[in-house]
């Protein structure tokens, strides 16, 4: 046992102290993230934490500098996301925001694989709360498939986890061995990563929260599972091509998408890509890629939801189509949306820039060109969708469609202060690097980079200006997985639930007559226990979730 | 079109200095313009006709 505190208690108690503070005291919570940063930042190389629970030795939290770095920017993001919510926000976003925040905290530090899952478990009740919190019966509707789709993959970690156990895997979090259980931990990550085909809980259920829990969800999940990835798979080939295909299937549908949120969600996944590709290429650099630009993607994706939800608390409205004209009325929001939307873009100066620049650099280290041309592939789809599709169809065009209401200054404060920091780890790099897992030797602002990119997002924006027509918001909706899992859901309710309950009933009986004959010797357990428990836990869980409608 | 014009003189600028400061790494000075504008037409095609295969429907009441 080390002297030193856990980054995740001060959130903790804060989410503790919100269930009893009126919401005029509630700001004053904010004191617990200035609290979590600061031990975050003072995390011991190497220190430990250790706990004996039920006779089992958990190692609570295990600091270094990757996990340093993931504590550093989601205790940063929760104080962030906690200043947005303002003291209007309802008492449950402030509980289950303060919780989730602790939650992915006690995921990035967990020294063992039971801690992780005990994050993992306690992240996805939280984040089912704030989903809920849009409060309409789309949100609860979201909500509901949002636990469901995480709890499947909640068992498979367990399910894999006790494989691992059994078959005498290490605890400790770290790289795992090929075989069954690592499997299962592969595809519980990528549920949370939001990995195509089992990404469409995110573009599903980010879009109705409120606008503060939808900027509370986007930093938690998706980049837990980048971190168990990094320490779980790092170097595994498949990963380069899964995490390019992310970016370019987020870059289609964002071009399609009408919904602002809902946009921005598929660029989640399309960043979340980026990250995947540098676990993937697994290299020094390739890794110091995914740390920064998890750090990076944090900060600006907060900062455009924070803009898209300023929008959408200003007018009621959401869609590009019903939107228009908003320049005149929120130039503050306009301005901070667009530090936003460049950063992502990989706009110089901005930390997008020195973020992405590692991955690409990663890609190029290892004369992968064709990876290369197809992350820069994505980035222009990225500045396409956010950076000038986005403000020219939300905020373009004379006079606004829809009547404005003022945004609240904790809004366009926690805009300003997300926006600086933005700023400053691009403009000063060093910061960012400063904290890398792996030392670095790479300078991003070098002529033919600046260059590049420059021409990169002019070029961009000269085919937009010609083809903008045809991007116009049109009053149309996406289909993705989420709707053949809707569909499904609407044919096992009718045809397979009733089969499956006469199934149950029958096997009932079957057990009641067993258990009333004499008993016999008990056989033996053998072979695989663990696998078939796992495998009924999935399959109950998916028979719920088909069934939700 | 002004606004086009205005850009596509901004790339001949960056491409300018590009050439001058002999920074094109690797490949011809300007080929980064042109894969922005190239690859930006490609995406805004390709979802579009992805969208008119399937990928997208008009929105109804309960969307």
């Amino acid at each position: 046992m080390t002297e030193w505190a856990h980054p995740a208690w001060p959130y903790l108690a804060a989410a503790l102290l919100a269930l009893a503070l009126p919401a005029r005291a509630r700001p004053a919570l904010l004191a617990a993230p200035a609290l979590a940063v600061g031990l975050a930042w003072a995390l011991p190389d190497g220190g430990t934490l250790t706990a004996r629970v039920m006779g089992v030795e958990l190692v609570l939290a295990r600091a270094d500098a990757l996990a340093r770095m993931f504590a550093i920017v989601f205790a940063l993001i929760g104080g962030l996301a906690g200043l947005y919510a303002g003291g209007g926000a309802s008492r449950r976003l402030h509980v289950a925001g303060f919780a989730a925040t602790a939650a992915g905290l006690v995921i990035v530090l967990a020294g063992d694989w039971i801690t992780l899952y005990l994050g993992w478990e306690a992240l996805a009740v939280a984040s089912f709360a704030i989903v809920s919190d849009g409060g309409t019966a789309r949100a609860w509707a979201s909500a509901y498939r949002y636990l469901l789709v995480h709890f499947i993959g909640d068992a498979l970690l367990l399910g894999g986890l006790a494989w691992h156990l059994a078959a005498g895997g290490s605890g400790l979090v770290g790289a795992l061995p090929a075989g069954g259980a690592a499997v299962l931990f592969l595809v519980a990550f990528a549920i949370n990563a939001a990995i195509p085909p089992v990404h469409a809980w995110l573009t599903d259920a980010y879009p109705e929260s409120s606008p503060a829990g939808t900027v509370f969800l986007s930093a938690f999940a998706t980049k837990a599972a980048v971190y168990a990835l990094a320490r779980a798979f790092p170097g595994w080939e498949p990963l380069v091509w899964v995490g390019v295909g992310m970016t370019l299937y987020g870059v289609v549908f964002a071009v399609l998408e009408n919904d602002i949120r809902r946009l921005l969600g598929y660029h989640i996944v399309s960043q979340v890509g980026y990250m995947v590709a540098g676990v993937g290429l697994g290299t020094a650099l390739a890794l110091n890629g995914t740390a920064a630009h998890a750090f990076a993607h944090i900060l600006y994706k907060g900062l455009l939801l924070m803009g898209a939800g300023a929008v959408v608390h200003a007018t009621g409205r959401r869609k590009l189509s019903e939107l228009g004209g908003l320049a005149g009325a929120m130039p503050a929001v306009l301005a901070l949306y667009m530090i936003g939307a460049l950063s992502i873009s990989g706009a110089p100066l901005l930390n997008g820039f020195v973020s992405k620049s590692l991955i690409v650099a990663a890609a190029e280290a290892e004369h992968r060109p064709a990876v290369v041309a197809l992350l820069m592939l994505a980035s222009v789809g990225t500045f396409l969708s956010v950076g000038l599709k986005l403000p020219w169809l939300a905020f373009g065009g004379a006079g606004a469609h829809a009547p404005v209401r003022a945004v609240p200054r904790a809004m366009l404060a926690a805009m300003a202060l997300t926006a600086a920091l933005c700023a400053l780890t691009g403009v000063v790099p060093s910061l960012l690097y400063a904290l890398l897992p792996f030392p670095l030797a790479y300078e991003p602002y070098t002529a033919a980079h600046v260059l590049e990119s420059l021409q990169v997002l002019t070029g961009t924006a000269l085919a937009f200006v010609l083809l903008r027509r045809q991007l116009g918001g049109k009053a149309a909706v996406t289909r993705d997985t989420d709707r053949l899992w809707r569909a499904s859901g609407a044919w096992m309710t009718g045809r397979l639930a009733p089969v499956i309950a006469r199934a149950a009933v029958a096997l009932e009986t079957a057990a009641d007559t067993a258990v009333s004959r004499p008993i016999g010797p008990m056989p033996r357990a053998t072979g695989r226990p663990v696998g078939y428990a796992v495998l009924l836990a999935v399959a109950a869980v998916g028979v719920a979730l088909l069934a939700l409608r | 079109m002004r606004g086009a014009l205005g850009l596509a003189v901004l790339l001949a600028f960056l491409v300018v200095v590009e050439v001058v400061l002999h920074a094109a790494h690797g490949v011809p000075s300007g080929t980064w313009a042109v894969f922005g504008a190239l690859g930006c037409a490609a995406l805004i095609v390709i979802s579009k006709s992805l969208g008119k295969a399937g990928l997208q429907h008009p929105e109804r009441p309960d969307d």
